[in-house]
C-alpha cells in the first residue's frame, strides 16, 4: 500500500490537490484506457475477422465481419483444396467501435446532413430533447416543490399528500405512455408528461424530507420572534431549505434525463433518441456512441455549472 | 422568608439580608408582575408512558427582575421556559405574561436558546432585523435599530458577516441582540452560555447585566451553573425533579451593582453553598447501583502499577 499516498485511505480526510486532480483525471481515463485496450490490442477479445481479400471464398466480401471460427475453417478448407485462402485481420463486432472512430463521429455527426431533407440535423434533435426535458422538469418543479414544502412543514399536508405519492411513484412512468398519447396527442405533450410523471412524485417526497430536515430550532427561534404562518414559510422555511432543495433538483434533473429516452420513443419518435435508433438501424454505431457521449457531456456540464452557481447563490452554506 | 433571629425555622442565610437588601426586595415586590405562572402542569407522553415533568409550578416574576431557574438535570427547566415561550403545550394551569394569557409563541416573549439558532442565510444585521421587519417596521428604520443593537453587543464590525464566520460567543451575542430588538416584555434564556469557555462566559454575563440594567426587560434565565445563578439573579427559582416543582424561591442577599470580585466574598460563597445544598443534596455514600463494577485491569508488572 505504500505505493499509494496514505491520505487515500484515511476515512473522510481531504485529499491533497495533486491526488485530487490525478484521481478525477483517472476516473475518466481508466474506462477510456480499458476501451482502448480492447479496441487496439488484437489479442484482446476481437472475436471477428474483417475481410481484406476474399480469395476464392466467393461469399466473403471485402470489409465484411465474420466469426473467427468460420474464417479459419474457410482458410483451412481453401488451403486444403489448393485454392487462394481469404485474408483478414482480427476485429471487434460492429457494435463496439474504437475510440478514434467515435471521436471522428463526434465531429462528423454534426456535419453530416440528415438522410432525408425533412429529418432534423443532430443539433436540432439535441435541442428538441433539451426542450422536452426542460418543460417536463419545469412542470414537475412547479407542482412538486410547493407540495413537498407544504408536506414537509405541515403534518396535515404530509398525511394528505404523501401516502398517494408513495403509491404512485412505484407505478412505472413509461406505463403511462399509451395513455399519455391517447390524451395528449402524438407530439411533444405526452413526452413532457412522461418526464413530469417520472420526476414529480419522487420530487414531492424528496422535497418533503429535505424540508423536514430543517433544524426545528430555527423554526422555534422564528416563532418567538413573532413569525408564523405564511410568513414563516416565506422567511424561514423556504430560504432555510433552499441550498438543499437546489442540490435535490440537481439530482432529480439527472433523473429526468433517464426518462427522456422512454419519453421520446412514444408517439412520434423524436429528439436524440430518434437519432440513436436511426443510426443503430444503419449500423452506424460510432454515431450511436457519439450521441450517448454527448448526452453524458451535456448532463455533466449542466451539473458542474449548477454546482458552481450553487456556491455563488448560497455563500453561507458550507456543507458543499 | 423569615429573618427573625429567634425563630427556630430561621432561614440559613438570614444574616446576610442587610436592611438595604431587604428594602430592595420590598421595592421589587411592589413592581407590577411581568410573569405569572399558576399551577402549571405538563406531561410528556412517550410510547403510552406518561412523564409528568412539571407538577404544578407557581411563581411570579416582577417587572425588570432578573430571575434564574436552577434544579437537577432533567427537572424540567427547559420545558418550563419553552412552555412559557408557547413552544410547548401544557395540561393545565395558566401563564400570564405582561397582562395577557399565553397561548402559543409570540413576540412579547423573546427566547435565546442553548444551541446557536441564528438564520445561517442572513447576515448578522439581517438576523437582528428579523423581528423588526416581522412587526411591520419599515426597512430603513429596522436597519437603524438593528445596527444600534449590534453596536450594543459590541459587534459593529461584523454587521455584514454571516453567522458561520462568528465564534460561538459572538453568535450568542447576536442571538441576544436579535431577541431584544423585537422588544419583548420578557426574555427567556435557556442555558445560553453553557457552550462557552469560562472566560467568555464571565464576559457574557457582564454584557447581559449591562444590557438588562439599561432596558425595560424581565429575564428568566435557566442555568445549571450556580455561580452564574447567584451572580446574575435578583431571585433564584429552585426546582425539584420528578415531577418538577418549586422547591424555593431564593432572594439573593447581594447588593447591586455587583463587581466581579463579589464572587470571592463570603456572602456570595454562602449563598452558593446554600443553593448547592438545595439542588444537589449532599452525597453521603455512592448508590450501590451507581458504583462501577471495575476490577484492576493493569498488569501487575506494568511500569506504572498504580496512580498514587
Ligand atoms: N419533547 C419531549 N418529549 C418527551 N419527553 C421530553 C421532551 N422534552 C423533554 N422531555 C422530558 O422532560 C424531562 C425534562 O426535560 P427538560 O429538558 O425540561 O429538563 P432540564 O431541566 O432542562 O434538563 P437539563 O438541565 O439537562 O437541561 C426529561 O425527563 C425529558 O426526558
Ligand atoms: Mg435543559
Amino acid at each position: 500500500m505504500s505505493l499509494l499516498p496514505k491520505t487515500w485511505f484515511v476515512p473522510r480526510a481531504p485529499l491533497d490537490v495533486r491526488s485530487r486532480y490525478f484521481l478525477i483525471f483517472s476516473s475518466f481515463l481508466l474506462p477510456l484506457f480499458i476501451w482502448s485496450l480492447v479496441s487496439y490490442v488484437p489479442q484482446l477479445w476481437h472475436p471477428k475477422i474483417e475481410i481484406t481479400d476474399s480469395g476464392d471464398a466467393g461469399y466473403l466480401r471485402v470489409g465484411m465481419l465474420v466469426d473467427k471460427e468460420i474464417f479459419y475453417r474457410e482458410v483451412e478448407k481453401k488451403e486444403s483444396e489448393g485454392k487462394v485462402a481469404p485474408e483478414g485481420f482480427p476485429s471487434n463486432p460492429v457494435y463496439l467501435p474504437a475510440p478514434h472512430e467515435v471521436a471522428t463521429a463526434l465531429y462528423t455527426a454534426f456535419t453530416t446532413p440528415p438522410k432525408r431533407s425533412n429529418e432534423p440535423w443532430l443539433h436540432e434533435s439535441l435541442l428538441h430533447s433539451i426542450q422536452v426535458i426542460a418543460w417536463g422538469f419545469f412542470w414537475a418543479v412547479l407542482i412538486g416543490v410547493p407540495l413537498g414544502i407544504l408536506a414537509g412543514t405541515y403534518e396535515a399536508f404530509a398525511k394528505l399528500i404523501e401516502p398517494f405519492t408513495e403509491f404512485f411513484r412505484y407505478l412505472p412512468a413509461p406505463a403511462f405512455g399509451a395513455l399519455a398519447v391517447a390524451i395528449l396527442g402524438i407530439y411533444d405533450a405526452p413526452k413532457i408528461a412522461i418526464i413530469f410523471i417520472g420526476t414529480v412524485f419522487q420530487m414531492i417526497l424528496i422535497v418533503a424530507n429535505t424540508t423536514r430536515k430543517l433544524s426545528p430550532a430555527l423554526v422555534e427561534a422564528a416563532l418567538t420572534l413573532g413569525c408564523n404562518g405564511a410568513s414563516l414559510l416565506k422567511r424561514v422555511i423556504v430560504p432555510g431549505v433552499l441550498p438543499d432543495l437546489y442540490r435535490d433538483m440537481r439530482i432529480l434533473l439527472g433523473w429526468a434525463w433517464t426518462y427522456l429516452i422512454v419519453a421520446e420513443l412514444i408517439g412520434t419518435s423524436s429528439g436524440i433518441t430518434w437519432f440513436i435508433t436511426q443510426q443503430a438501424r444503419y449500423k452506424n454505431f460510432d454515431n450511436v456512441f457519439a450521441a450517448i457521449l454527448i448526452i453524458g457531456v451535456i448532463g455533466l456540464v449542466t451539473d458542474l455549472i449548477l454546482a458552481w452557481l450553487g456556491r455563488r447563490l448560497f455563500p453561507w452554506n458550507n456543507s458543499k | 422568608m423569615n429573618h427573625n433571629e429567634h425563630n427556630p425555622n430561621r432561614h440559613p442565610l438570614a444574616d446576610l439580608y442587610t436592611p438595604e437588601i431587604t428594602a430592595r426586595f420590598e421595592r421589587i415586590r411592589n413592581r407590577p408582575v411581568a410573569i405569572e405562572v399558576n399551577q402549571l402542569r405538563k406531561t410528556f407522553y412517550h410510547k403510552k408512558q406518561e412523564n409528568l415533568v412539571l407538577g404544578g409550578i407557581d411563581f411570579n416574576a416582577h417587572q425588570r427582575e432578573f430571575m434564574c431557574v436552577v434544579g437537577p438535570s432533567g427537572c424540567g427547566k427547559s420545558t418550563l421556559a419553552r412552555t412559557i415561550a408557547g413552544l410547548e403545550t401544557h395540561d393545565s394551569g395558566d401563564m400570564i405574561v405582561a397582562g395577557s394569557h399565553v397561548s402559543g409563541p409570540g413576540p412579547d416573549r423573546g427566547m435565546v436558546f442553548q444551541k446557536y439558532t441564528l438564520f445561517p442565510w442572513m447576515s448578522v444585521k439581517k438576523n437582528v432585523m428579523f423581528g423588526l421587519v416581522q412587526s411591520g417596521q419599515d426597512k430603513a428604520d429596522a436597519e437603524r435599530d438593528a445596527l444600534q443593537w449590534i453596536d450594543l453587543v459590541g459587534l459593529s464590525k461584523y454587521a455584514e458577516s454571516y453567522p458561520h464566520q462568528l465564534s460561538g460567543g459572538m453568535q450568542q451575542r447576536v442571538a441576544i441582540a436579535r431577541a431584544l430588538a423585537a422588544q419583548p416584555k420578557v426574555l427567556l434564556m435557556d442555558e445560553p452560555f453553557s457552550a462557552l469557555d469560562p472566560q467568555n462566559r464571565a464576559k457574557m454575563q457582564q454584557y447581559l447585566l449591562e444590557i438588562w440594567q439599561n432596558i425595560d426587560i424581565t429575564i428568566l434565565f435557566i442555568t445549571h451553573d450556580l455561580d452564574e445563578a447567584v451572580y446574575l439573579s435578583d431571585r433564584v427559582l429552585v426546582l425539584d425533579a420528578h415531577p418538577g416543582r418549586v422547591r424555593e424561591i431564593l432572594e439573593v442577599p447581594l447588593p447591586r451593582p455587583r463587581p466581579i470580585e463579589l464572587m470571592l466574598s463570603d456572602e456570595f460563597q454562602a449563598t452558593k453553598r446554600y443553593l448547592e445544598s438545595l439542588v444537589h443534596p449532599p452525597i453521603t455514600h455512592l448508590d450501590v447501583e451507581e458504583k462501577l463494577s471495575m476490577v484492576q485491569m493493569v498488569p501487575v508488572d506494568s511500569e506504572v502499577p498504580n496512580i498514587f
